[in-house]
Order: structure tokens, then C-alpha cells, then sequence
């Protein structure tokens, strides 16, 4: 009898067997002892088996089926199935680089339990204006989770490249699999108010074999618009951090002008849709790059709210939904006080400790200002304060360092002058 | 009238601030902690700087750059990802000037941490003075470019390097012991194929070099800036820097292609191979970062002369550079940015320097521009041929 494995990799896919077999040749590389590691193919297409040919020598492969109930059911059946304690969710497009499954695994070892792992995009079936764009989508996402002080939220959650404790996975009952578009982030969600510690993983990379074009790109968001009306009905809290939030904390009168065409003439949406698709092509000869990523972005939203209106029906409807979502009771938000007099290094060990929702943080009891909630966010870290110490309050410690008098700092005409050149004594905050 | 130029930590400030061989002003670039935050020009009296002066003077002028910096010493810097930073290669294209290359090479020899190696090409030399020069630097590397102009040795630069960046300094600069370091932390997000750093002159004792840096100069300010096409034009380069002070993702000839040799120094184009390269790279969807703390001193040319053949070479470059753009990339916004430059800035220069109203560019100078702008498109059209022919 083989020995338990230490990693499960869950592979859902779906009439792409060449895509597959490139995934499972990159599993077959992973510089990990191969008893350590095991694959569940599940193949949630029906007719033709998925593996075209035999998986690489030495890979524990087994195969289930779904047939055709969704993303997330074949997830969770891949993790019924699952026997090692790491989940590990990569889809059939991810060509795992060798130290892939290595780098989630120690991650997890070092305390996290929820790790995302980089997934740079090779755009295969898009060209010219749109390729560059949908690259920088992709780079721009994993930019921002990759820098340190990223705060991650329920959004940051992508099941493409994941690992997840299988005991949490398990706990948290699994994806919903009602849901056919984002739930990542309604587990995310879950995870993160369960307590996961979340983690960047950029050494867990695998490259994306991006196959969108506009098409399915505009498809995408249909089902993103249907998904998030789901998702703020499930968790009325996520309203604000959802596009179709806007109803209620941008505008009343949102989604306004061509974006609103899906609720008050739904039958001209797609028709308009196409002209614009022509116009991008007319921008895109002419070399026009401006022009061109408005009409895109434009083109993108419309798509979003014909999945808004298909899921909810009227204006009437969709504002009741945003009213409904504001009064429900949201769970409490905890906050913490720092005092930067103790030290940056001694409040950021002590946010650390709290796990707390919001900061507020002052020194020398003068106010400096706050780091607030945010909804399906993870709690705050130290390295949020640092970050923000720097930047948001920046200008408002100043102040503060000058009215302690701290700091040879005074207001002159609402700018911040050195008095007598600049502080000469050392004032050392960390 | 000259300028002194003096390199002032604001840290290490010493009291009096005394400025030695009868300069009548002083050019002071500022730095917090070595990261360089401004510049102020000062009056000098009786060989130094008066104090009070120097303290009004700072505290009006004490903006975000200076605030941050200060900010980021007290409290500590963010904490830095967990990405290991990649490796160097620094890069000298040089002809001739065995001078200015002792000093470059002395300054890159005294880089901290130092790269991985270090490539002089020698383009198309006429002596033996530049490999006399390279041998006295045991562990630099000597290559010899025979064809070609300044994009030529660039390409051959990136073809002879072995780390994942490539900084070039000219021959002519003297780079800061920070600039690598500098440099090369903006590489960790994948989007970023080059980075750019602050020039600042190294001397500022002839007219010519005081018209440089007040018409043309290399600096472009002290806060760091990230271009992308969301944020800039791929056909307006300029604020962006130059090639004096840069670095590239040795990978970026297989992913935007090489420097086109029909530009730049060398050729009849004479400049705009750096700008070009911006423009691709751009256009592309990848990113640039101006990076102030990567700081590098450039000797300014000295005499007229030289700056005249200076600012026509650049004023044909950038033609030449604009049209590449519209018959290879068919690039309409080319007349877009034409018509900008020429509304508000060569016209309204042109106006001042015949009303004489300021002390800017003199006429004849800014007449070599405007003979270097008209001869543009046609250089390249022959530059591209003698590449062509260089190439069969």
C-alpha cells in the first residue's frame, strides 16, 4: 500500500485534453518526491474520456466525473476524493512550473492557509490591442497581491492556482456549487471570516494558457453580473466591493446611459454592442489606444449589467436588492488604537496581535487618522500600518509629529516647513 | 557665468557650507539619507553660502519628495517582497573618449553592491586607447562593435551580458555607488522591461553647459513615476529619460525586438535609439519606471559647438524616431504629437529667443534644432538603408 500523499492537486476540465496533458506533463515535472504527490482529474464534459493518453510515468492520477453540473461541483468532488491535508486547485489552462506544488506546501508549513500562486498569462488566441490589455489585466492583479502590504479581500481569491488546507476546505462545507461564476470569492469569503491566514505565493508559478478572446471575454462578464447578484444575496456585506454596488454608494441613478440599456431598452443592448465592436476595430487601425480601451471598458460594462438585469429583472428589483443588502445587521467591526509614540515597530507588532478589522492610530494622543474596515477583507496586519505610515497617513503623522513638537515640523500656509532646516536631532520611530 | 555643483546630504549637513573656486552661485542637489529628494541654485558670497539664506531657502522649498524620504528614515522603510532581485550586468558604449571612460569605469568599479559583470563595447574605434583604457579594470570585459552606431553596441551589449538586466551609463557619466541597487528594485514586477534613472550634470562651468541643462536637461525630477499606455502617450517619450542612465530586462530583444540600428549615435539619425526603444516598449503594454534614487552624473558637452551639433542631432532623432513610427507602426497620433511640440514648445521657444524677453536659447541654437526636426525623416529613410546594406 502506497503511503498517504502530502499534496492533492484537483484538476477540474472540460473537452480540453490537449490543454490537460500539457497540465499533467508540467504535474509530472514538480521537483517533489512523487509519492508525495496526487492528481484527481475531474471531468466535468460527459462523452470522450479527457486523457487522450497515458499521464506521465510516476504521477498518481485518478479520474472522476461530474458531467456537466459545474466548476465547483467538480471541485468538490475532486476534494471528497482528496487524501493528502493540502488541496491544491490548478485549472487545465496552468502549466505548473517545477516548483509549483513545492512552494504551496511550504508556505502552508510556515503558517498560511490559503495560498495564491502566480499565474503570468500567455495570450494565445487574442492579437494586437486586445492580447496587450488582457496580459496587463492578469499582470496588474498578481502585481498588486504581490506587494507586501497588500491587504487581501474575498476578490484576491482565484481557484486557477490555489491551495487550500484540506481540514478548512472541509469545514467550510466546499464551494457552493449554485453558483457558476465567482464562487472563488464566495468561498473566499467564508475562508477569510473563518480565519484563513492568506498568502501570495509568487514562487508557486504557472503559466496561463490564455485562450479569451472579446467574445468570451464579454460572456465572462454576463456571468460575473449574474454571479455577483448571487453573491450579494448569499452576503449582503459584499455590496460595496462588487461593481453593481454602485447602485447605492456612487449614484442613485446608476447604471446610467449605455450602461443602463440592458434594464430600459434590453432588446437594443446587443445591438449596440456589435456597433461598438465595429467602432473598436476602426480605433484599432487608426492606432487610437484611448479611444480604443474606453469603448473597450465601456463595452465590458454593458455586458456586466445585461447579467445584472438578465439575473434581477428591474430597476425596481435591483433596488430593492441594494436596499435590502444595506439594512441587513452586518457583524460588528473591531477595532484597535495604536499610539505611534511606542514605536512603528511596537504598534505594528501589536495590530499584528489583535487581528482587527479597523486601526486607529494617533500619536502623542494628537489624531493621525485610520485604517478602516473593509468588508471580506482579511483582518490587519503590521505591515498595513507600515505601508500606510508612509503613504495614506503620511502627511497627517507630520502634523502630529510637529504639534508634539517631536519634530522641528510647523504649518506654514497649509504647507509643512523644516524649522531651522530640518530637525537635526535624530527622531527614530522604528 | 558658472555654476558650482555640489552633491549636499541634508543629514550629514555640516554648518557652514563653504564653496571653493569662485563660483558666483551654486547648484545644490539635495539629498535625505542619501536618496536625492531636490535641487536648489543659490547665490555664493565670499566663497560660501550664507546660512540663514539657506535655511529660508529650504524650508520654502521642503515639498513631498523631501517628506517622504525624511519620513521613510524615521520610521523605516516598507518591508521589501520575498522575490530574490536579479541579477546584473552593467554596460558602457564608448568611442574615443578615453577620458571620461577612466572616470565612468573608476565609478562603476565602486558600485555596491558590484554586477555580475561589466561589458565596455567599443564602437568602431579608430585607436587602440579604449582597450588600453578597459585592461587597466582586470575583471571588465572588452568587446569590439565594428558596425554600426551607438544601437548597434547597445544590441551587442545585451547579446554579450549574462545578468537579467542590463544598465547602460555612458562614457561621458559617473554613476552613484546606490544607482544599481536603485535600478534594479524596480524589476520585481514582471510588467516593468526597463527602468530610467536621474541624471544630474557634473559640471556646469561653460555657457554651453548652463544652456544644456536649462533647454535640454537629463533630470526629470525627483519623484519615481511608473509609464504605461494608461498613463502615457508610446509617441511622447521624453519625460520618461534617456539612455544615458537606464536599464533593460536583458529579455527584452525577444520580446519587443532589438534597438534599431538605423537610429541613434553613428548614424544619420544621430539620436532617438533610446527614446524608440521606450516607444515599443510601451506599445507593447509593458512599463517604464523613472526612478530618482538611481542617480548618475553626466559631463555636459563644453563648447558651442558641440551643443549646437548636440541639439540638432536631437531635434533629427526625434523626426527620424516619429517617423519610424508611422510607416512601420502606422502610428496617425504621430502629427498629433508633432503639432504639440511645434504649439507649445519650438514656437513660443522661437518667440522668446527673437524677443529676447528671457535668458533662454539663443537663436542660432535653436536654429540647429530646427534644421536637425526637417532633416529627420529623410535621415532615417537612409540610415534604414545603410543598415539594410550593413545587414546583406
Amino acid at each position: 500500500m502506497t503511503p498517504d500523499p502530502a499534496v492533492t492537486v484537483v484538476v477540474p476540465t472540460r473537452h480540453r485534453a490537449a490543454s490537460l496533458s500539457r497540465a499533467l506533463d508540467a504535474l509530472g515535472r514538480q521537483d517533489l518526491p512523487g509519492g508525495d504527490l496526487e492528481v484527481v482529474v475531474v471531468d466535468d464534459g460527459g462523452g470522450e474520456p479527457p486523457m487522450a493518453r497515458e499521464a506521465p510515468a510516476g504521477l498518481r492520477v485518478r479520474l472522476l466525473r461530474t458531467s456537466g453540473r459545474g466548476a465547483a461541483a467538480a471541485r468538490n468532488a475532486g476534494a471528497d476524493a482528496a487524501r493528502a491535508p493540502l488541496l491544491i486547485f490548478l485549472d487545465d489552462d496552468v502549466e505548473a512550473s517545477p516548483g509549483l506544488v513545492r512552494a504551496h506546501l511550504e508556505a502552508h508549513r510556515r503558517g498560511a492557509s490559503l495560498t495564491i500562486g502566480d499565474l503570468p498569462a500567455r495570450t494565445e488566441a487574442a492579437t494586437g490591442f486586445f492580447a496587450v490589455t488582457l496580459r496587463n489585466w492578469w499582470a496588474s492583479m498578481f502585481a498588486e497581491m504581490r506587494r507586501p502590504a497588500h491587504r487581501f479581500t474575498f476578490r484576491d481569491i482565484l481557484t486557477g492556482n490555489c491551495a487550500i488546507a484540506t481540514g478548512l476546505f472541509r469545514e467550510l462545507g466546499g464551494f457552493d456549487a449554485s453558483l457558476r461564476c465567482h464562487e472563488d470569492y464566495e468561498l473566499g469569503f467564508r475562508a477569510i471570516r473563518a480565519g484563513a491566514r492568506v498568502a501570495f505565493c509568487q514562487s508557486a508559478a504557472g503559466v496561463h494558457h490564455e485562450t479569451t478572446t472579446l467574445e468570451r471575454s464579454l460572456e465572462r462578464k454576463r456571468a460575473e453580473g449574474r454571479a455577483d447578484v448571487a453573491l450579494v444575496r448569499k452576503h449582503p456585506e459584499v455590496l460595496s466591493c462588487l461593481p453593481v454596488g454602485v447602485v447605492v454608494h456612487v449614484r442613485p441613478k446608476e447604471p446610467r446611459g449605455w450602461r443602463g440599456l440592458a434594464f430600459d431598452r434590453p432588446g437594443t443592448a446587443g445591438a449596440v454592442l456589435a456597433g461598438l465592436r465595429r467602432s473598436l476595430e476602426a480605433f484599432e487601425a487608426l492606432r487610437m489606444r484611448g479611444r480604443w480601451l474606453r469603448r473597450l471598458y465601456l463595452m465590458l460594462e454593458m455586458a456586466y449589467w445585461q447579467g445584472v438585469a438578465g439575473e434581477v429583472g428591474t430597476r425596481a428589483a435591483l433596488e430593492d436588492l441594494a436596499r435590502a443588502a444595506a439594512a441587513a445587521p452586518a457583524r460588528p467591526a473591531w477595532w484597535l488604537r495604536v499610539d505611534l509614540s511606542e514605536g512603528l515597530a511596537a504598534a505594528a507588532a501589536r495590530v499584528d496581535a489583535a487581528r482587527a478589522d479597523g486601526v486607529v492610530v494617533r500619536y502623542r494622543g494628537n489624531p493621525v487618522g485610520a485604517l478602516p474596515p473593509v468588508p471580506g477583507a482579511e483582518p490587519l496586519r503590521g505591515v498595513h500600518l507600515r505601508a500606510a505610515v508612509s503613504d495614506g497617513l503620511a502627511w497627517p503623522l507630520l502634523r502630529a509629529l510637529g504639534q508634539s513638537g517631536d519634530a522641528a515640523i510647523e504649518e506654514r500656509g497649509g504647507r509643512l516647513a523644516p524649522i531651522a532646516c530640518l530637525p537635526r536631532e535624530a527622531l527614530d520611530l522604528r | 557665468m558658472a555654476t558650482a555643483v555640489i552633491d549636499f546630504d541634508l543629514r550629514r549637513r555640516p554648518r557652514g557650507l563653504l564653496v571653493p573656486g569662485g563660483y558666483p552661485r551654486a547648484l545644490l542637489l539635495l539629498r535625505w539619507a542619501g536618496r536625492p529628494v531636490g535641487q536648489l541654485t543659490l547665490p555664493v558670497e565670499n566663497g560660501r553660502i550664507d546660512e540663514t539664506r539657506l535655511e529660508r531657502a529650504l524650508a520654502e522649498w521642503a515639498d513631498w519628495a523631501f517628506w517622504s524620504a525624511w519620513l521613510k528614515d524615521v520610521v523605516g522603510s516598507e518591508a521589501a517582497g520575498d522575490a530574490p532581485a536579479p541579477t546584473a550586468t552593467v554596460a558602457v558604449c564608448t568611442r574615443e573618449r578615453p577620458d571620461d571612460l577612466v572616470r565612468c569605469l573608476e565609478a562603476v568599479r565602486s558600485l555596491q553592491p558590484s554586477p555580475l559583470d561589466v561589458v565596455v563595447v567599443d564602437n568602431r574605434p579608430a585607436t587602440s586607447r579604449t582597450r588600453e583604457v578597459v585592461a587597466r579594470f582586470p575583471s571588465f570585459r572588452y568587446a569590439r562593435q565594428d558596425e554600426g552606431g551607438l544601437n548597434a553596441a547597445r544590441n551587442r551589449a545585451l547579446r554579450e551580458a549574462r545578468g537579467d538586466v542590463v544598465a547602460f551609463t555612458d562614457d561621458d557619466a559617473v554613476v552613484d555607488p546606490g544607482w544599481l541597487t536603485a535600478l534594479l528594485r524596480n524589476f520585481d514586477d514582471p510588467r516593468v522591461l526597463c527602468t530610467t534613472g536621474l541624471t544630474m550634470p557634473a559640471q556646469l562651468d561653460t555657457e554651453a553647459q548652463e544652456l544644456f541643462e536649462a533647454y535640454s536637461p537629463f533630470g526629470r525630477g525627483f519623484y519615481r513615476r511608473v509609464f504605461d499606455l494608461e498613463r502615457a502617450s508610446p509617441l511622447a517619450v521624453g519625460p520618461v529619460g534617456a539612455g544615458a542612465n537606464m536599464a533593460l530586462r536583458r529579455s527584452v530583444p525577444a520580446l519587443v525586438g532589438e534597438f534599431d540600428e538605423a537610429l541613434d549615435g553613428g548614424t544619420p539619425t544621430r539620436s532617438g535609439g533610446d527614446h524608440e526603444m521606450y516607444s515599443r516598449i510601451l506599445a507593447a503594454g509593458f512599463q517604464i519606471v523613472y526612478e530618482p534614487a538611481a542617480l548618475s552624473w553626466h559631463r555636459h558637452r563644453r563648447s558651442m559647438d558641440e551643443l549646437r551639433e548636440t541639439l540638432r542631432g536631437y531635434g533629427t532623432g526625434v523626426y527620424a524616431m516619429w517617423t519610424r513610427a508611422l510607416v512601420e507602426g502606422r502610428e496617425l497620433g504621430v502629427f498629433k504629437q508633432a503639432w504639440a511640440w511645434l504649439r507649445y514648445g519650438q514656437v513660443p521657444e522661437l518667440a522668446r529667443a527673437i524677443t529676447g524677453r528671457t535668458r533662454r536659447l539663443p537663436l542660432g541654437l535653436l536654429a540647429a534644432e530646427w534644421r536637425g526636426c526637417l532633416a529627420g525623416p529623410l535621415a532615417y529613410f537612409a540610415a534604414r538603408r545603410q543598415a539594410a546594406a550593413r545587414r546583406r
